[in-house]
């Protein structure tokens, strides 16, 4: 796992620049608990993609949203994603909070910090894997206006109940918790990419702004 | 064909793949095919059959009213139009099983399903399955126990049809959720499972390992039904060929599983091959000794040496847990449950009577709450059947029943629980005249128990024998006597044996000496599972030195584990802060010892009015500048905490404690977030207010109940989602319908000031100190105490 960009991501999650000794002492405490205790898993599966005047069908199925048809503009197939921390990871961060907040705190965002290094790294292997040249970042429900209501889709299209334990809850909430469902594009062709643009390309144009936390930060270092 | 008929056979072909042979597109339910394909489904059943497949499994799997939400199909309809099909296409060449599948739902505490809710499901299912004729029932997939057993007690409770049960593990020996195969093979063994085994996830190959395993751990027919390998992610085909399946799999003859098919990725080619491989294998009979073992959903103890039974959580002679039971507060347990998990407990004993409770509501209640924060098997310790029941129902795994004695009508009500949920039991050796003095006649009453109990059908591995400790002053024979019965039933009954140690120095002084003697008197004796305080170091000192010395550490590898760090020094703290700062600082330790220092001469108010609040005020004033974060925030939060559980007992011992005002908070329904509640509630009870914490996932309706029940003044709740908001909409609406005047302050992720205002809540909290102010302007005017 890459530690520095862990360590970042944590602070991140956390609200800060930097972790002060005490917080730090914590995190580190946690990611030792969690490293420990979780079981990290991940699935991912090309599935077929058709693009209609007024639709976007992602193997069959609609998808709704105008910001997910502009990130997989262009995109011949897309490719499905899932990853967890898994129950186990749950368990422990239930016993934590049961047992000091101080902690729980730190540990939630080293949980969720892990996630996203969970799917860095499957992400990298989609990349190494998948026959395309071009292939789009992470988009997943909740971004913009793809809807928390594509989980079950994701969900079953990764087949990620049956390979990773995810579950979603009829209110369209991921469990564990600790996972994450996305959709990446991918083409011969070189791909606008809507997310992309979040990192610092082009704020202004981006339909994540107000619910980027990499926004702000960018921001706060201009 | 019928199942008995099978049962005789050298081995059972089952089917292999139904999803991959249907081929499905993404819209579509394979359980609507039943009704609108009914051909497509019955070709691939009949070409299993032809195949040489005994048992056909249904198209049924998803069948289950809480998959199917949404969908607009109804299970039983599904299911009887699945089975007859497949009864057709079977042709009564084979058995026909309804299939089961999971929910696609977790139960509590990892998901909001209760017990009760995935039952009726399942027994739906299995009503639909029986009445339409299946010949088995077949549960497969499963990776959650607690989901399992749900679905097993609906197959048994509701049916006399014989059950194959299979879960999916990962490399790892475990499912999804946590499960071992050890746990699932004496849980599911004592519900009555007729075969067990393992499906899905893996291929042949590293199933191989998890099936030897299993053996060791059940006398049951096994079961498997692997993948064809690995799935590829682009081509989304697995990796095995037919020839090559059938090769792996056979040889899990030698293994002497019995059952055999194919999961994802295999089809008739797959079974038609192992149906050849098969031809000229037969089954190995391997010796199987039953072990001695219960466990939880995720952690199985056999009882090989000798077990440390936490006797903590129990309500006698401590206020404050009463108190917190009365309440329904789980805190005091959750606490109790880590530290004596982390002292080196290997089971619990939950015991929650006290007067004016309802244990039968509550030691359910008990038993999820411990189960949140400890993976220990659980002793359930009551004199009440139907709060055994209820707690039985709903535990995942194999528990221990504390306890039956001999009186007839003990054994009567207990021990069928015991073998209707395949339990463990403790016997008491006392029955209607009383304990005994003699320990030949408490040897007698022990083989009694023993004799009750196979007649019900419970094995003796399950029968555990308390040959009850007396007070060592009441009579010098007293402890010799229990020692002497002790040795007996361990050695002529081989039977475990079960000793509360610490009653023995009742009324001595020093007892700790006394409790620790005697504690190795009855090691030696044959005591194979000690009820203590696993937080007395000393008890646990000797048995862990009992188990190296008895020969049960191999290389003393855990006594050194555990003690190899004794030398290092304590952490050395700089005695030079003050309270304030010590609680600014999140110093938790320091809090806690400066608080009981000053408490020798400072009142506790005037600790928590000049050094407490105020300590808290600077740290919130700092956390609003942006000078301090939340991390830090809750590290002083925390000090704070540590320190009122210093006045806490303080308070508890008589003296008169500040409550501000009562408060409720929730997460509300279909919400499962509960770490912005958890801080909310920490930085409340830090400025003094009680707070009744209803958890996550709380219905509309009981947040209202208990609002009125209790009188309050303010509801906080909590919602993370845009999903579950509309839930907070709801509760807030009838608050103000049924309970008119309590105040409502929200909170969460995805709230506006402007949102909040527009369901109707009295307050927007940005954060938890928010609501901390808010409950100060509801509660002014009302701060006495």
């Amino acid at each position: 796992m890459n530690n520095a960009a862990l360590w970042r991501e944590i602070a991140n999650n956390l609200g800060c620049k930097t972790l002060d000794t005490q917080t730090k002492q914590l995190a580190e405490q946690a990611v030792a608990i969690l490293q420990a205790e979780a079981t990290p898993r991940s699935v991912w599966k090309i599935v077929p993609l058709t693009h209609q005047p007024d639709a976007l069908l992602l193997s069959d199925v609609p998808l709704a949203g105008k910001d997910i048809q502009l990130h997989l503009q262009g995109c011949e197939v897309a490719v499905v994603m899932a990853a967890t921390l898994s129950c186990s990871a749950e368990r422990s961060l239930r016993r934590i909070i049961a047992e000091d907040m101080a902690l729980a705190v730190v540990a939630d965002a080293v949980a969720a910090a892990m996630v996203e290094m969970l799917c860095d790294e499957t992400e990298r292997e989609i990349r190494d894997k998948a026959p395309y040249p071009y292939i789009t970042a992470r988009f997943s429900p909740g971004y913009g206006d793809l809807p928390l209501q594509t989980q079950p889709l994701l969900l079953r299209l990764s087949d990620a109940t049956r390979k990773l334990g995810v579950t979603v809850t009829p209110q369209h909430i991921l469990i564990p918790q600790k996972s994450v469902t996305a959709i990446l594009g991918c083409s011969h062709q070189p791909v606008q990419d809507a997310r992309t643009a979040i990192c610092g390309i082009n704020c202004s144009g981006c339909p994540h702004l107000q619910s980027c936390k990499h926004s702000q930060i960018n921001h706060e270092q201009e | 064909m019928d199942f008995q008929a099978l049962m005789m056979q050298e081995f059972v072909l089952l089917d292999g793949g139904m999803g991959t042979m249907l081929q499905l597109t993404a819209g579509e339910i394979p359980e609507a095919l039943n009704l609108t394909d009914p051909a497509r489904i019955a070709a691939i059943h009949r070409a299993y059959v032809a195949a040489g497949s005994n048992i056909v499994y249904a198209n049924t799997f998803g069948a289950n009213r809480i998959k199917l939400t949404g969908t607009g199909l109804d299970a039983t309809e599904c299911i009887r139009a699945a089975i007859a099909i497949a009864r057709e296409a079977a042709g009564g060449l084979a058995c026909v099983a309804l299939d089961m599948g999971p929910t696609g739902q977790l139960l509590q505490p990892n998901g909001t399903l209760s017990f009760d809710e995935v039952y009726d499901c399942y027994k739906e299912a299995v009503l639909a399955g029986a009445a339409a004729g299946a010949d088995l029932i077949v549960i497969e997939t499963m990776s959650d126990l607690s989901e399992t057993r749900a679905a097993l007690l609906a197959a048994k409770e509701n049916t006399d049809l014989p059950v194959i049960c299979t879960m999916s593990f990962t490399e790892n020996g475990r499912t999804f959720t946590g499960c071992p195969l050890s746990a699932m093979a004496v849980t599911l063994e004592g519900l009555g499972a007729d075969v067990i085994g393992i499906n899905c996830s893996l291929g042949p190959e590293e199933m191989m390992p998890m099936v030897r395993e299993l053996a060791q751990w059940t006398a049951l027919p096994i079961a498997i039904k692997p993948n064809a390998g690995l799935p590829d992610p682009i081509t989304n085909t697995y990796h095995i060929p037919p020839e090559e399946f059938a090769r792996l799999v056979a040889a899990f003859a030698d293994c002497s599983v019995r059952f055999l098919g194919g999961c994802c990725g295999t089809t008739p080619e797959y079974i038609r091959a192992l149906h050849t491989a098969l031809d000229q294998k037969r089954r190995a009979r391997l010796p199987h000794r039953k072990k001695s073992a219960v466990c939880s959903a995720t952690r199985t103890v056999e009882l090989n040496m000798p077990r440390v039974i936490g006797e903590r959580i129990n309500p006698t002679g401590k206020k404050l847990m009463q108190q917190a039971l009365h309440e329904h507060n789980m805190d005091y347990l959750r606490s109790e449950a880590i530290a004596q998990t982390k002292a080196g407990a290997d089971l619990l004993d939950v015991n929650v009577g006290t007067p004016g409770i309802d244990e039968a509501v509550l030691l359910p209640e008990a038993v999820c709450a411990v189960m949140e924060v400890s993976d220990l098997p659980l002793q359930l310790d009551s004199s009440d059947p139907a709060a055994l029941e209820a707690a039985l129902r709903i535990y995942p795994g194999k528990a221990i029943v504390n306890s039956v004695c001999g009186k007839e009508a003990s054994l009567n009500a207990i021990l069928p629980l015991v073998k209707r949920y395949g339990a463990a039991v403790v016997g008491l050796t006392l029955d209607e005249n009383g304990i005994p003095n003699t320990a030949h006649e408490r040897f007698r009453i022990a083989e009694r128990i023993l004799q009750r109990a196979l007649h019900y059908g419970i094995p003796k591995e399950d029968v555990y024998i308390d040959c009850l400790t007396l007070t060592a002053s009441t009579g010098e024979n007293g402890p010799a006597e229990t020692l002497n019965a002790l040795r007996r039933v361990r050695e002529e009954l081989g039977l475990q044996t079960v000793l509360g140690v610490s009653n023995i120095s009742f009324g001595l002084p020093n007892r700790p000496i006394v409790n620790r003697c005697f504690l190795n008197m009855a090691l030696s004796a044959g005591l194979t599972l000690p009820i203590i305080n696993p937080k007395a170091e000393d008890m646990m000192d000797t048995v862990r030195a009992y188990r190296m010395l008895a020969g049960f550490d191999a290389n003393c590898a855990d006594y050194i584990a555990c003690y190899r760090d004794t030398l290092a020094a304590a952490p050395v703290t700089n005695g030079s802060f003050t309270l304030s700062e010590a609680v600014a600082h999140g110093m938790k330790q320091e809090a806690a010892k400066l608080t009981a220092e000053a408490l020798e001469s400072t009142d506790p108010l005037d600790i928590i009015n000049l050094h407490l609040i105020p300590a808290l005020d600077h740290v919130g004033a700092q956390y609003e500048a942006g000078t301090m974060f939340l991390p830090q925030l809750i590290q002083a939060a925390t000090a704070a905490q540590s320190a009122f559980a210093v006045l806490k007992q303080r308070f508890a011992n008589g003296e008169s404690s500040q409550n501000k005002g009562t408060v409720i908070i929730a997460t509300v329904q279909g919400d499962v977030h509960d770490i912005g509640k958890n801080i909310v509630k920490l930085l409340l009870e830090n400025y003094g207010y009680h707070v009744i914490d209803l958890g996550k996932d709380v219905p509309p309706q009981r947040i209202v109940d208990e609002a009125r029940k209790h009188q309050v003044s303010l509801v906080g709740l909590s919602a993370l989602m845009t999903t579950t908001v509309p839930a907070m909409a709801e509760t807030i609406r009838l608050l103000h319908e049924q309970y008119a005047g309590c105040k409502t302050v929200v909170g969460g992720a995805v709230l506006t000031e402007e949102y909040a205002m527009s369901i109707g809540a009295d307050c927007y909290a940005k954060d938890a100190k928010a609501t901390v102010d808010f409950a100060r302007i509801v509660y002014s005017g009302k701060e006495s105490s």
